[in-house]
């Protein structure tokens, strides 16, 4: 409770106003969208130690399948472009090998700082 | 004499800054392509050396790039002043200065986001940042 007051005073927000952000947050979760999402990451999750033999080329998933491994961008975007026709808003697509080995973590200092008057 | 020579420039595309709070910053204009190849058009990143990645979007802007994005496995998390930010990832095909290069679109799992372009990016590229006339110029190869 401590952690929601100060969390909430930082961001300028009552306590009361924070904890709806959060339930808004949380209800978000619980979209049809992020149970594709869900579906389709977990597709990855499952062949990824397989699709190391696709070093390089371009994995599309969608509606929990793979869809293709492609040679190059052009190639994937026609099956992307296919996919979006049908409604599909999200399309997982992975470079084994390369979007994989650029690393997890990250820096973002302080250089979006602004001053306040 | 040994070593690789540096290769001749010519000034391409300049954009004058964009004021601050205080002080001007500089930024570049990317024509953004998703996944699925479909033009998002251009749009103006401020410059952030701060920032370790390629580009970061707003969600707004982001959700265009998820006919590419990648599994949330593979996002990526950032140190920040005000904590730990987890960023969703796309790919996405930016034109700048005649050329094409194939790199990441990122945006804020949570809260909002920025327009940005990052070391990943900007390392890539040739860029002056002209402070005292105020323009930011990407440099071709003549």
């Amino acid at each position: 409770m401590r952690l929601l007051k100060s969390e909430a005073a930082r961001r300028g927000l009552t306590p009361s106003e924070a904890v709806e952000q959060a339930i808004e947050l949380w209800a978000r979760v619980g979209g049809e969208l992020v149970e594709d999402e869900v579906v389709d990451d977990m597709v990855w999750e499952a062949i990824s130690a397989r699709a190391q033999s696709y070093r390089g080329r371009y994995v599309v998933i969608a509606g929990g399948r793979v869809q293709g491994v492609y040679d190059s961008l052009e190639e994937a975007a026609k099956r992307i472009r296919e996919l979006r026709a049908r409604g599909y808003k999200r399309v997982v697509l992975v470079r084994p090998g390369v979007d994989d080995e650029r690393g997890r973590v990250g820096e973002w200092l302080g250089s979006s700082l602004e001053p306040v008057d | 004499m040994a070593g690789e020579q540096p290769r001749a420039s010519r000034l391409g595309e300049c954009w004058p800054y964009r004021p601050g709070i205080r002080e001007p910053y500089p930024v570049l204009h990317l024509r953004l392509l998703n996944a699925a190849l479909e033009d998002y058009g251009v749009v103006e990143l401020q410059v952030d050396t701060g920032y370790e990645g390629p580009i970061m979007l707003p969600r707004s802007d982001y959700e265009f790039f998820m006919a590419g994005e990648l599994p949330r496995s593979l996002w990526r998390t950032y140190r920040s002043l005000t904590g730990v930010v987890t960023m969703r990832v796309a790919h996405v095909l930016v034109e700048i200065g005649g050329r094409r290069l194939e790199t990441y679109v990122e945006s804020p799992l949570y809260g909002g986001g920025k327009r940005l372009v990052g070391r990943e990016l900007l390392n890539k590229l040739v860029t002056l940042l002209n402070g005292p006339q105020e323009r930011a110029c990407i440099l071709e190869d003549g």
